[in-house]
């Protein structure tokens, strides 16, 4: 096991390997910094270039790009709104909470040292874990599966603030906005209109782009301010080292939500945007900072951002040693290890091993690479959060319009983004929640098609496994925590009006 | 008596929910029909109980003082204006990349949007084709995809092309 890692190390630090790495880094920042286009896309279009490569260049070229996508988004959700990707959404809510009150440079600071930390860190668990996890993630099976999906609903509640009924509303109305589209198993189409576009459901790029890229631009246009209320006109990297010092303070978090992106990825089928998702929640749950979602939290940026970039160290590791993917990007990764002919599953332990180190320590130097980089580049990016509303506004709708057409290459998609970002400034407006919308469009399809196949095959009493029982118990935790947490919220309101 | 907007929205929910009810009943399979039914269902009886609150407090809101309540009544009444002037100029971008294409609305959006904002005209000039060749770079030799052309020119194309 050693001398294959030594050989795979030796792989990676080829000069060869690492400029094609370093390509990659820069590829996949700026795809990243291009609202609503995630890592499945840049995997997507790079294929094409890595057919002749040798596997440790071609796949590490691909891993690289992917990997780092994330990290750039980051930088576009905090200062202006706009999630780079939809792993980025959830930073959003504290992250540019933080921008408008003048600490864009920490929020990003924080922000960019827990998705490089998190990168590199779920590394070394999956170099770690790579003889323990197979038996686990084929424990996981499609009741286990829906189970979790369940627990990943469930944190609608927790992600409520205010009236728990808009929440609930909210969430759900995402969970019906995740059906629309053909049904896999019946070939119902629902809720299209006889409209084609409509057949493939609605992307969640798409959402994202218009509940938070629109739907804030059209919510500060309404406020009739710039995007920065406050800010420090000196401020250099003082501001980001804050943040970084900010990571260290919140450790624990960091650590526990790396180990939450980490599971989620390694768990075929769910992807990043759960994870950060599970990961704010988790955040809300356990902060004591009053801000939290208001004014922002800086804790609201590292849970989500370690995460998401755990997230890929995790997927990696299902792809590489079961075959299955562990996201759609990973799917189309699958592809290309079969361009370079190499077969993903059981057999990479023991005929790729070496190759298998050198894509996992990649994503561990792609991330610090790239983190190193946009730390670096942060104080001149936050200038563009100080730029006047006035030029702000025609130029991120133009950008984020063509982002929309960019994500389907269709017309209708632009409509897509602008009924989104109008629902999306609607539903602010009217304190329904944003968040919990988007997270029932994540989990609705999942949750479906989850529960549909665990009753198919196991029949209505197929959540009693052990497994399934372990997450309901998780569930009813979370539950009772979220009741345990508004009753104590209550309490001193109850004690003073007696 | 005054409805705010706010109820005219939740309204607007439970209408496309119940939308949602009426379409889905008529689907054939269960398999397709019954997690809409019973997700709509829930919102509906969510929303049933939000409507009943947001109707509740509204004494509450009629008993403020009047200088108060004009000072909010002016505030909201400048929003309104504001949010309209946004989505008006959304809903000309929007039409302009339907006619034009998405390079030359967007270009034409950017400078007119900055020009009536009392930006001067190099500096209207230089953010608009910076925007513009950035989008088209990264999408035509980035990407590899054709910003979408605009239905006058796919017509000139068809016609004279």
């Amino acid at each position: 096991m050693l001398e294959a890692f030594g050989q795979g190390l030796i792989a990676l630090f080829q000069p060869a390997v690492l400029l094609v790495m370093v390509v990659g880094v820069l590829v996949g920042t700026m795809v990243g910094i291009i609202p609503g286009i995630g890592s499945t896309f840049v995997i997507a279009i790079m294929i094409p270039f890595v057919f002749r490569m040798p596997p440790e260049q071609g796949i590490g070229l691909l891993v690289a790009a992917s990997s780092v996508v994330g990290t750039a988004g980051c930088i576009t959700a905090i200062l202006l709104s706009i999630p780079g990707t939809a792993f980025n959404v959830p930073t959003i809510i504290n992250g540019y909470a933080m921008t408008l009150r003048g600490e864009g440079d920490r929020a990003i600071g924080a922000g960019l040292t827990a998705s490089m930390v998190g990168g590199v860190l779920s590394v070394f668990i999956s170099l770690l874990v790579i003889p323990l996890v197979t038996p686990i993630v084929l424990a996981f099976k499609t009741p286990e599966m829906f189970m979790l999906i369940v627990l990943g609903l469930v944190f609608i509640v927790v992600l409520t603030e205010g009236s728990v009924i808009k929440g609930l509303i909210s969430g759900l109305l995402g969970v019906i906005l995740a059906l629309v589209g053909v049904h896999a198993s019946t070939g119902t189409a629902r809720l299209t209109f006889g409209n084609l576009f409509l057949y493939n459901g609605l992307d969640l790029a798409t959402a994202a782009l218009g509940l938070f890229g629109i739907g804030s631009l059209l919510e500060e246009m309404a406020k009739g301010q710039t995007a920065v209320r406050r800010y420090d006109s000196k401020t250099k990297m003082r501001g980001v080292f804050q943040g970084v010092r900010d990571w260290w303070t919140h450790k624990w978090l960091f650590l526990r939500c790396t180990v939450i992106g980490w599971i989620v990825g390694v768990i075929p089928g769910i992807g990043g945007s759960v994870a950060s998702w599970a990961a704010y929640g988790h955040a809300k749950q356990t902060t004591k900072d009053p801000e939290f979602d208001k004014e922002g939290s800086v804790e609201g940026v590292i849970g989500p951002e370690s995460a998401d970039n755990a997230c890929a160290g995790g997927a990696l590791l299902t792809t590489m040693t079961l075959g299955i993917p562990g996201s759609p990007g990973m799917a189309v990764m699958m592809a290309a290890f079969f361009m370079v002919g190499v077969t993903p599953g059981p057999s990479m332990l023991t005929n790729h091993l070496p190759l298998a180190f050198t894509l996992l320590a990649g994503i561990a130097l792609a991330n610090l690479m790239a983190g190193i980089f946009a730390l670096g580049a942060t104080p001149y990016l936050v200038k563009l959060a100080r730029v006047p509303m006035d030029i702000t506004f025609p130029v991120l709708m133009v950008v984020m319009l063509s982002a929309a057409f960019l994500i389907r290459q269709s017309l209708l998609n632009v409509v897509a983004v602008l009924v989104f970002g109008i629902l999306g400034f609607l539903i602010q407006k009217f304190g329904y929640h944003k968040a919990a919308l988007t997270l029932g469009i994540v989990l609705g399809e999942l949750f479906e098609h989850y529960l549909n196949n665990s009753v198919k095959l196991y029949g209505p009493t197929f959540f009693l496994t052990p497994v399934s029982l372990i997450v309901l118990v998780l569930v009813v935790l979370v539950l009772l925590q979220s009741y345990l947490k508004t009753f104590r919220r209550w309490m001193p309101q109850g004690a003073k009006q007696g | 008596m005054k409805v705010r907007p706010s109820l005219y929205f939740l309204v607007f929910l439970l209408l496309v929910t119940i939308y949602v009810i009426v379409e889905a009943s008529g689907y054939r399979f269960m398999e397709a029909k019954l997690l809409l039914l019973v997700v709509s269902g829930a919102v509906l009886a969510l929303g049933a109980v939000q409507l009943f609150r947001e109707i509740r407090p509204r004494n509450r809101a009629e008993k403020q003082p009047a200088k108060r309540q004009t000072k909010e009544s002016a505030a909201s009444g400048s929003e309104a204006r504001r949010t309209a002037s946004a989505l008006g100029w959304t809903a000309g971008l929007f039409l302009g990349t339907y006619l034009l294409g998405l390079s030359i609305a967007g270009g034409l959006f950017t400078l007119a949007y900055l020009k009536l904002h009392r930006r001067g005209w190099v500096k209207a000039i230089l953010i608009t084709v910076v925007t513009i060749g950035v989008i088209n770079v990264i999408s035509v030799y980035g990407l590899k995809v054709d910003l979408y052309p605009g239905l006058l020119f796919e017509y000139i194309e068809r016609t004279w092309g």
